[in-house]
């Protein structure tokens, strides 16, 4: 019985008219997305590639002195990655530049232009916008009056007048239009494939494929909720326009409200302190510390490593940096938890759930981000030791590690491929399920919990 | 008998559920959008408040001309509460250098620090509108005829003596007058948030932008409506017609904008702002260069190893400043000024020639971005509205086409009142207050040092005996700069900003009318 359900189900929608529309302008997007992306790809890597040459030119001119390798600050850019295709992970207006030295992970930015400045924010053509914003609405639309529109015909009552159980027809409604929608993914999905595959501007390796067959089951679960949302509110009503208000009410508040109040909830319930506040303190701080600095403190004499003051120098100046560093340390991470506590509001739509998930599945966005900081903390520490392993070598140093300048520490000269060299890792397996593993529990949970709502309510409708 | 059309169905609509849904959506949402945006716009005030303070400050204690730059800070749009346009992208505050034409204006934007928090959309009225105005728009109008003809009552209707384009337009504004209330409610809940807020000045200005704000969203709802029932024209089944007009708004207001942006930014080719950087830093390295060999010859030319001076602040926008010291040193600031000044003058035009590249890119993806968004009528009401509100990209550059007329006008008042070649360029102190030798300078310079070494009492007891008073920077006073050009542009909706505003006016106009022409056509040819 089930099965002439779904199969009668999926019938009635591949002839509909919304699905001839919605498969259309799907795919459209699809091959739109692809075509914008694969037409730039290549100049974005030629303008990493130039940025990263440059900043070895820059690196060779200091290799005269190690000092200055040490003490100058370098910015580590995010590279451009191939699963942009898939979801671009909002990567151009995430923080992607970290400034760091040999002495500290200095601050991180979203670098100037990131994203044109002239532009409203918008979202890329990836996999991931069209599946969040057009495939949920489609699904709510396919979903809508698959119940009420039987209720307003009558035809539910004499559907059950015969041997069908409620749950099979329920869940042959379900499967149909997830069978549908997946199907309406995949061959989008496929065309784009195709596409890339042509053009050779990505390299489409067994890591590409994995990444897209993780995206397509995020995908599938996805549209389930949306699915189980639009029954629900099909189950709601007796008249299809009124579930119809209800499933654009809640696509609105799911793709719209909730997405664009973050800022506000995170200034509102999750207020840090102003980066000015910050300033004054660290400033009040160091205004201290100058005050009660032994006289002599700023005395430097250019030439003369050994020179006595350049000791108390180097002690001002290291309690310059840690009160500096302390309180910015503690401040970065109040903004991190900021982030973190916004995004908890993300469990409430799935929309944003899939985003979320789709960041972990690909490493990207804000997990890229977090590892980097990570890591270059780590790296950060052996570049120090790298240093003050070949300072402690020359004679010529009298060993007072100053954070700002060269003036008391080793000033030999080095080589390029002596200098240590901050790469990128990506996340691993465990990094990326502990990453979406909550996001994934929420999405399953709500699945669950509006599919039990609306299974009971199905079961408990009244034909009369 | 338009009249009864028109009150039969506004009355229908009003007891509808749609429309108690409808209002209840607007209701919650565009109060929360409208505090948002009051709140994001109250920082901003603040911001500014704070930063023109300081600039203004800052300015007014230069002691040398050589000193002066201003600081200028953006006001920040009142309207943005409406419109918020791209005013989240870029700061809100440039300095004027000489050395530098003023590019993008940088800083903080918001009183948001944190730079994590940029990765979130934020809402703004106009958009809210569109989406939800053009929903309802759509979700009122889709069966005027479908359910008409659904129910037969279209049969009984137009064998009345009814003509059928006034029962066209009895429709048309039965389903206005249901949303125009609901719009005009939205505008005024604006309004008054604006009025209530203590620090916004309404000028007459204001209140043509927002009458004309308010203009165009009727006519923006007034294109949706039209739709609406064209889409209910063509087809024979409400549910046919709902299905199509719900998949035509979310192309119009979710697709069609990311499409464009997305397309221009991927067709347009610009570099990283990084590489540009690094161009610009190439150029400033044979500037120093240049410099650096004009101060040496000076120096040759003096006898002397470099400019004593007791103290002195420079900084890489050809500050000079110094106080005392010999007068060889004075004789060679007033050489060596001129050739400063104009090496920076040169140099910026060279960095600006590679910046202006850099930004006409950015300006060109813009371009195609607008123009490829015109296929969309609510991003043809968004543009509008951020005209109209100052908020969009032309107003931004328009902004920066000013400060950089004004860096000229700056320059032109540094020359027409000599003071290039002015000492007040680079001191206060009067030539005879300064050594006569350089020996004369290190002795006492000198014997300085020893009185420093002993404390803090020898040495001021020192400086007081030996040195003039003026040879510390706090003992001179302020310039008066009373009259130093100050920036003041206030965007106004005039000439091009307003053919613009009437261009994108006519743009919806004609949509409207294009609509209107198609479905009366197609209503007149229906067969019952």
């Amino acid at each position: 019985m089930f099965k002439i359900l779904f199969i009668r189900e999926l019938q009635n929608y591949l002839y509909s008219l919304r699905f001839q529309i919605s498969f259309v302008i799907v795919t459209l997007v699809f091959i739109f997305g692809t075509i914008f992306y694969i037409v730039s790809t290549g100049d974005k890597q030629d303008n990493y590639n130039k940025f990263v040459q440059e900043q070895e030119k820059q690196l060779e001119e200091r290799i005269g002195n190690a000092g200055k390798v040490a003490v100058s600050r370098t910015n580590y850019i995010l590279s451009p990655k191939s699963y942009a295709v898939i979801d671009d992970c909002k990567e151009n207006i995430l923080p992607n530049s970290l400034s760091y030295s040999a002495y500290n992970v200095w601050s991180f930015n979203v670098k100037t232009a990131s994203s044109n400045p002239y532009l409203k924010k918008a979202q890329g053509l990836n996999w991931a916008f069209i599946i969040s914003t057009i495939i949920s609405f489609i699904t709510l639309l396919f979903a809508f009056d698959a119940i009420s529109g039987e209720k307003e015909d009558h035809t539910l009552s004499l559907v059950f007048s015969n041997k069908v159980s409620r749950a099979s027809f329920i869940l042959s409604k379900f499967l149909s239009i997830l069978t549908v929608m997946f199907c309406t993914i995949l061959v989008g999905v496929i065309v784009s494939l195709l596409i890339i595959s042509f053009s050779s501007k990505i390299t489409i390796n067994s890591y590409f494929l994995g990444n897209t067959l993780g995206f397509l089951s995020v995908c599938l679960l996805f549209i389930s909720v949306m699915a189980i949302i639009g029954l629900l509110a099909s189950t709601l009503s007796k008249q299809s326009n009124i579930s119809l208000l209800i499933c654009l009410t809640i696509w609105i508040f799911f793709a719209v409200v909730l997405p664009n109040a973050s800022v506000f909830i995170a200034t509102k319930f999750f207020a840090i302190p102003t980066a000015k506040e910050v300033n004054d303190i660290i400033k009040a701080e160091q205004d201290d510390i100058y005050k009660n600095a032994p006289e002599g403190s700023w005395s430097s004499y250019g030439g003369q490593p050994f020179y006595p003051a350049h000791e108390l120098r180097a002690n001002n100046q290291s309690n310059l940096f840690n009160a500096e560093k302390k309180h910015k340390d503690a401040y970065y991470n109040q903004m991190f938890r900021q982030f973190e506590n916004t995004r908890i509001v993300a469990i409430f739509s799935p929309i944003m759930q899939f985003d979320c998930i789709n960041e972990g599945a690909l490493g990207g966005g804000y997990l890229r981000f977090r590892k980097n900081w990570n890591d270059l903390h780590i790296f950060q520490e052996s570049f120090l030791k790298w240093f003050k392993d070949l300072d402690a070598r020359d004679e010529k140093s009298p060993h007072w590690y100053n954070p700002y300048e060269i003036i008391s520490t080793t000033q030999q000269a080095v080589s390029l491929d002596q200098i240590p060299h901050y790469t990128e890792k990506a996340a691993t397996l465990a990094e990326r399920i502990a990453y979406s593993q909550n996001y994934l529990i929420a999405m399953i949970a709500l699945f669950g919990i509006v599919f039990a709502f609306c299974f009971v309510r199905f079961l408990r409708y009244d034909v009369r | 008998m338009i009249g009864l059309i028109a009150r039969k169905d506004f009355f229908l609509n009003l007891t509808s559920a749609r429309f108690i849904l409808g209002f209840l959506i607007c209701l919650f949402i565009i109060p929360f959008t409208l505090v948002v945006s009051m709140d994001r716009y109250k920082g901003q005030e603040n911001v500014y408040k704070v930063l023109n303070d300081n600039a203004e400050k800052l300015l007014n204690e230069a002691r040398v001309y050589s000193q002066a730059r201003p600081e200028v800070v953006r006001k920040p749009q009142s309207l943005s509460v409406f419109c918020e346009g791209i005013s989240e992208n870029l700061g809100m505050s440039t300095k004027v250098y000489l050395g530098d034409y003023p590019m993008f204006l940088s800083g903080q934007a918001t009183a948001k620090d944190n730079p994590l928090l940029n990765a979130f959309f934020s809402i703004d009225f106009t958009s809210i509108i569109a989406i939800i105005m053009s929903l309802l728009a759509l979700v009122f109008s889709y069966d005027c005829f479908t359910r008409e003809k659904e129910n037969g009552t279209i049969k009984m209707i137009l064998v009345n003596k009814i003509n059928r384009s006034s029962f066209f337009i009895g429709k048309l504004l039965g389903i206005l007058l249901t949303l125009l209330p609901i719009l005009f409610f939205c505008y005024l809940l604006g309004i008054l948030f604006l009025v209530v807020s203590p620090n916004v000045a309404l000028d007459s200005n204001t209140w043509l932008s927002i009458g004309l704000l308010f203009i165009s969203a009727v006519l923006y709802v007034v294109v949706f409506v039209l739709l609406g029932m064209f889409i209910s024209s063509m087809s024979r089944q409400s549910s046919t017609s709902i299905i199509v007009s719900l998949l035509v708004w979310i192309w119009f207001l979710f697709l069609m904008p990311n499409m464009a942006s997305y397309a221009a930014q991927n067709f347009v080719k610009t570099d990283l702002y990084e590489n540009l950087q690094f161009a610009v830093s190439e150029v400033n390295k044979r500037h120093s260069k240049q410099r650096r060999d004009k101060r040496l010859e000076i120096q040759k030319q003096l006898g002397i190893d470099g400019p004593n001076s007791f103290i002195s602040k420079n900084d890489d926008d050809g500050r000079i400043e110094f106080y005392g010291g010999p007068k060889v040193t004075f004789d060679f600031h007033r050489i060596l000024t001129p050739f400063e000044v104009s090496y920076l003058l040169d140099y910026a035009d060279k960095k600006w020639a590679l910046q202006k590249s850099y930004v006409d890119d950015l300006m060109k993806q813009e371009k195609t971005q607008h123009y490829l968004s015109l296929l969309s009528p609510s991003e043809i009401f968004i543009q509008l509205s951020s005209s109209l509100c100052h908020t969009d990209a032309n107003a931004h550059s328009l902004y920066m086409d000013k400060l950089r007329e004004y860096r000229e006008s700056m320059i032109q008042y540094f020359r027409s009142n000599k003071y290039f070649e002015s000492s007040l360029w680079f001191t206060p102190n009067k030539y005879d207050l300064l050594c006569d030798s350089e020996e004369e300078y290190k002795k006492l310079s000198g014997d300085w040092y020893e009185a420093f070494l002993k404390g803090k009492e020898a040495e001021k007891e020192f400086s007081e005996k030996y040195m003039p008073k003026e040879w510390l920077s706090e003992n001179n006073a302020y310039l008066d700069l009373s009259d130093f050009p100050r920036f003041a542009y206030k965007p106004q909706i005039t000439g091009p900003a307003l053919n613009y505003a009437i261009s994108r006016f006519a743009m919806l106009l004609f949509i409207a009318l294009v609509i209107l022409m198609l479905t009366m056509l197609r209503f007149s040819g229906y067969r019952i």
